[in-house]
């Protein structure tokens, strides 16, 4: 699907068919592994759905199924399995998908072997299962985004390093003199991830150690990986697809460096402050909101870069499916950081901090900026792989707006619900936490309702997805699929 | 022109530094703290913290394993982060029943010595624990709460533990642990239920939590000559 008006500018040397030829067979390569990380991807994701709503529903009512035989599904279980199958089953499997076929796409080069990928991706998706398992046997943890049993980071961190080093390896073997920004963000997640998390299961799991620094490294990693793994990987996205899509190059290379360097510099010493006020020196929490708010910087550089190279042509998110998905999670990261910043002020901190809002700011994270990135790549990427185009356009819409509507009320309920529980926690006339739980309870009703609402979009998805994986897309001599008046619109084949 | 091998190095760098300031050194210097006798001249008047039995060792992991710190907190905020300290509901009782204080100290890396990992928690559904041992010191009424919460507290939305617990023919006499619970909730005629191994060093490991001892002298605590200054720690 090409739902572009791409540059058809003849002088451009990736225009020529020997180009065109090697597009394509470089697509045809990738196929298999990019299909298998999309699609095994996007199962965890109805996974995450669905525990999501039963962790909203347990919460509120924990007489809701309540059953002896049921007794794994309460409310810490379904929650601890709902964010390992939303982050590591979906998101950074979604992430690698894309990661892979745009750097095999921007290294010009086709895969030859894609086997390494497809045992490592078996091995990753074979992790996430024994750790949801795990979970629900009770063997979990209550640690944030290491609630998957002990031993199961060993598969994880082998299988994603397989594939960092697989995607370092074809980056050194490229033929494509070029080096674009895409793919610096994608060499930083191949180097951050192995690393935030062979140090978090290591220190908290193996070393000896105060307890509270254990604490400390687990805000660090949780931290770590949204903003230099999920926020590189969809970085790297929305860097290709707005250029690609409008036809004309990135604003400003100088800001994209700029970018890239800030968080390179900045994005290590983030992530304590979540603890501020916690039993910590101080100087901890101290120097992540400072690295947060210095974040700033590389995130308006993006912010700029993107909008610069947008400037005019905000139309295509009419007709592109592509572009509106990623228009609204690259809004969504600036507005991420933004918010990262206000939780580090200390008024701020003081409402937000242990209260749904924290897991508002999660959800403006992997949901708002991250899976809406990540959905505008596959909605690019699959028709090129496959040679085939989306089935429906109703479908693509629907995922979007109950996706948007979703998200708007995911986070805001979130954020709102945890300020009113932070004033509740604060009145001091009830002598019991009741207050507390019954505002709490009120939004995390709301919460149920977006869960069932996100189902019903990703569902949507997911279908569709399966019919373009088993070859059911629409032929591409019928041309793109594109929203609304589309087909007003350049077109071009899917092997640009 | 693109230097693969400068890029790698500096991507490294930039990300060593923090790592080694952020993660290693402190895991080395909050490795050397361990407890401070209250007057190093007599011991004793007790360590802080206290030494954890080993009963709360494996409480602690319950703890963790059944994921209490997702609704759980154990952290007690300054008062610049709220009021969190004044919550008379959190804080320390002492034998009668009244609060030791006016105000609880906020949480120092001390409180957590001899636990595998701080369970300082994410958001709060519910009260925070980090002195639930003096609030709470009846063991009856932790069974019977984590058994079905909701006898206890009507607005609970705690989920009930029942799979830590075993109902069981009463055999002679009824067990001194068994789960009182009333009516509405209680076993059927002859039967019983007990607490297994885990629900027992769950209590344990809560009935421990007293997370305000007083500060000795070198952490900012008053002195102990200065009576009755014990009662009412300093932060």
């Amino acid at each position: 699907m090409s739902d572009t008006a791409e540059s058809t500018d003849k002088t451009n040397p990736h225009q020529t068919p020997e180009d065109v030829a090697l597009r394509a067979s470089i697509d045809r390569s990738v196929r298999l592994p990019v299909l298998f990380f999309f699609s095994s991807a996007g199962v965890w994701l109805i996974v995450a759905m669905v525990l999501g709503f039963f962790q909203a529903m347990k919460l509120q009512y924990p007489g809701f199924l309540d059953y002896d035989f049921l007794f794994f599904l309460n409310y810490p279980r379904t929650r601890a399995a709902f964010t390992g199958a939303l982050i590591y089953g979906w998101a950074i499997q979604a992430g690698l998908g894309v990661c892979v076929w745009l750097m095999a796409r921007l290294c010009r080069v086709p895969l030859r072997n894609p086997i390494t990928l497809i045992i490592a991706g078996h091995f990753w998706n074979a992790g996430v299962l024994f750790g949801v398992l795990g979970i629900f046997a009770g063997f979990g943890n209550s640690m944030e985004w290491m609630e998957f049993p002990k031993w199961v980071w060993p598969i994880l961190a082998a299988s994603y390093s397989m594939i960092a080093v697989w995607m370092i390896t074809m980056f050194v073997r490229r033929r494509e003199q070029n080096v674009y920004i895409a793919q610096w963000y994608i060499l930083g997640a191949c180097v951050w991830f192995p690393w935030l998390y062979l140090t978090a299961n290591v220190f908290i799991h193996l070393l000896p150690g105060a307890a509270v620094m254990k604490t400390a490294v687990n805000a660090w990693y949780t931290n770590g990986v949204l903003f230099l793994v999920l926020g590189p990987m969809g970085l790297a996205a929305a860097y290709y697809l707005i250029p690609k899509i409008l036809g004309r190059p990135i604003y400003s290379y100088q800001l994209a460096q700029l970018g890239f360097w800030g968080l390179a510099i900045f994005g290590g010493w983030a992530g304590m402050h979540k603890l501020v006020g916690g039993p910590l020196p101080s100087w901890m929490p101290g120097v992540g909101g400072a690295a947060t708010l210095f974040m700033l910087m590389p995130v308006i550089a993006v912010a700029i870069n993107h909008h610069m190279t947008t400037r005019g042509q905000h139309n295509a998110m009419s007709y592109s499916p592509t572009m509106r998905f990623t228009a609204i999670g690259a809004i969504s990261y600036t507005l991420l950081n933004v918010v990262a910043a206000l939780y580090c002020v200390f008024p701020i901190a003081e409402i937000t901090q242990l209260t749904l809002a924290s897991i508002g700011f999660q959800m403006l994270g992997i949901y708002a900026f991250f899976s809406m990135t990540m959905f505008g790549a596959i909605y690019f990427i699959v028709p090129r792989v496959t040679q085939t185009e989306w089935r429906s356009a109703k479908r693509i819409n629907q995922h979007f707006w109950f996706s948007a509507y979703g998200t708007v009320m995911l986070v805001g309920l979130m954020i709102v619900g945890g300020l009113s529980q932070s004033a509740e926690n604060n009145n001091l006339d009830v002598p019991n936490y009741s207050g507390v739980v019954n505002v709490g309870m009120f939004y995390v009703r709301g919460l149920a309702v977006t869960f069932l609402l996100l189902l019903y979009a990703n569902a949507n998805f997911f279908f569709h997805l399966v019919s373009m994986t088993l070859g059911l897309g629409k032929k591409e001599a019928e041309g793109p699929t594109l929203l609304g008046h589309g087909a007003h619109h350049q077109e071009l084949p899917s092997h640009t | 022109m693109f230097r693969t091998s400068i890029f790698f190095l500096i991507l490294g760098v930039s990300f060593f530094v923090p790592w080694l300031v952020l993660i290693v050194q402190p895991t080395i210097y909050l490795n050397s703290i361990e407890p401070i006798p209250y007057d190093p001249e007599d011991k004793t008047k007790g360590m802080y913290p206290p030494p954890v039995p080993n009963i709360a060792k494996q409480g602690h992991e319950v703890y963790n394993q059944q994921g209490c710190a997702f609704c759980h907190t154990q952290m007690v905020r300054p008062t610049y982060l709220g009021q969190d300290s004044y919550r008379t509901d959190w804080i320390s009782l002492d034998e009668e029943g009244n609060p030791t204080a006016t105000r609880m100290r906020e949480s120092t890396p001390y409180d957590f010595i001899g636990e595998s990992y701080a369970h300082l928690g994410v958001s709060r559904f519910g009260p925070d624990l980090s002195n639930v041992g003096t609030r709470r010191k009846d063991r009856a009424w932790h069974y019977t709460h984590l058994y079905n919460p909701r006898a206890i507290h009507s607005w609970s939305v705690m989920p009930g533990y029942r799979h830590l617990f075993e109902t069981r023919v009463i055999q002679g006499q009824v067990s001194d642990d068994a789960v009182q619970l009333p009516e509405k909730y209680a076993p059927p005629e002859g039967y019983e239920i007990v607490p297994t191994k885990e629900a027992k060093a769950l209590v344990g490991y809560l009935l421990t939590l007293k997370k305000d001892a007083p500060l000795p002298v070198e952490l900012g605590g008053e002195s102990p000559e200065e009576e009755g200054a014990a009662a009412a720690p300093a932060g």
